[in-house]
């Protein structure tokens, strides 16, 4: 399972990506939205991990523009507590998604990345 | 009188309502940060268990990055801390340029989001004005907020203090839409409620694309008792 994660704390995604590697996955990852545009013209993801609040391009918008260039693309959103609100405001226009809090659980994150796969 | 102070202290509860939601949004970032190396410690150690050699550079180039991390934490608490304690007294005797790069570290993630640079440039002498430094942080802080929005395309603010007469004066530079600003549009009632107590004055300088925000030495006095009743 290819797996793209964006999050503007580099450190984060970077040791997430390690972490999900040692589990299996095949990670790549970017600190910006118009990072992770380029990554999707150059290779194929299975699923998006985006981080909800990002400088230029929030992860809702930055999920929009995926969803367009790749549309089986599945997503899961991560939030620290102070946006779970303005998530579940947004996630009415665009469906149910799965989001996740952090500081995360590595556990629950494999779990949701098989779940969203097994839709 | 009763319209500047209602709308006074709305502005300074909404300040500290960003700056709450700020601070711990950031507490959080580095809070995950440290999780996920712990969390990857634990893995290495998983691994080891199962006969892999134990990296030792691996495990103390993750204990810098929990203790940075550790730093950066302790480094946010001490700028809310800071904030707090502007409210202890309500008229201070302060320098300007430590009140700029406390908004500035305040507004961080806030200016990060917006896409914009923000710089505050240091003058080497004190910039000393007796004030009350909440309800300038407040003001301070709505100027960087309109100055955000008037950058154009360079996305970049710069501000400084100065001398300026018996007082100081605070420079927002690099407006470069400053022109566009419909006539009445700013200052609206919040900025001048809060300069009609720091006794301030904004002005706005279309050709150099600035916006200055001219400070006394000392507030209306009548204010200040009220305040502190």
């Amino acid at each position: 399972m290819k797996v793209l994660l964006v999050d503007d704390e580099e450190q984060m995604v970077s040791t997430l990506a390690e972490r999900l590697s040692l589990r299996g996955f095949e990670v790549s990852w970017a600190i910006t939205g118009l990072d992770a545009l380029a990554k999707v013209e150059i290779d194929t993801f299975n699923v998006a991990v985006l981080d909800m609040k990002m400088p230029l391009m929030s992860g809702l918008e930055l999920k929009n523009k995926l969803q367009a260039k790749c549309p089986a693309m599945k997503f899961i959103f991560l939030t620290g507590h102070g946006s779970k609100a303005d998530f579940k405001s947004a996630a009415l226009d665009i469906g149910k998604e799965y989001y996740l809090i952090k500081p995360l659980n590595i556990d629950v994150l494999v779990q949701k990345l098989r779940e969203v796969i097994a839709i | 009188m009763r319209l500047t102070h209602d709308t006074v202290s709305e502005t300074g509860l909404q300040l500290f309502a960003k700056t709450c939601i700020s601070i711990s949004h950031e507490t959080k970032n580095a809070l995950a940060i440290m999780k996920e190396n712990a969390g990857l410690v634990e893995d290495i150690y998983l691994i080891a268990d199962k006969g892999v050699p134990l990296d030792t550079k691996r495990i103390r180039s993750i204990a810098t990055r929990i203790m940075d991390q550790i730093g950066r934490a302790d480094s946010i608490i001490d700028t809310l801390n800071k904030f707090a304690h502007s409210m202890d007294e309500i008229k201070q005797r302060i320098d300007i340029r430590n009140l700029l790069a406390l908004v500035a570290s305040l507004s961080e993630r806030l200016v990060s989001l917006s896409g914009v640079t923000l710089t505050v440039k240091t003058d080497v002498k004190p910039v000393k004005i007796t004030t009350n430094p909440f309800v300038l942080q407040n003001l301070v802080w709505l100027c960087l907020n309109f100055a955000m929005d008037v950058t154009g395309e360079a996305k970049a603010v710069s501000i400084a203090a100065e001398t300026w007469g018996n007082g100081g004066r605070i420079r927002f530079t690099g407006l470069k839409e400053l022109s566009g600003i419909p006539a009445g549009s700013f200052p609206t009632k919040k900025e001048n409620a809060l300069t009609e107590v720091l006794c301030a004055e904004i002005t706005t300088d279309v050709e150099h694309e600035e916006l200055l925000l001219i400070l006394p030495d000392g507030i209306a006095k009548g204010f200040a008792k009220n305040r502190s009743t």
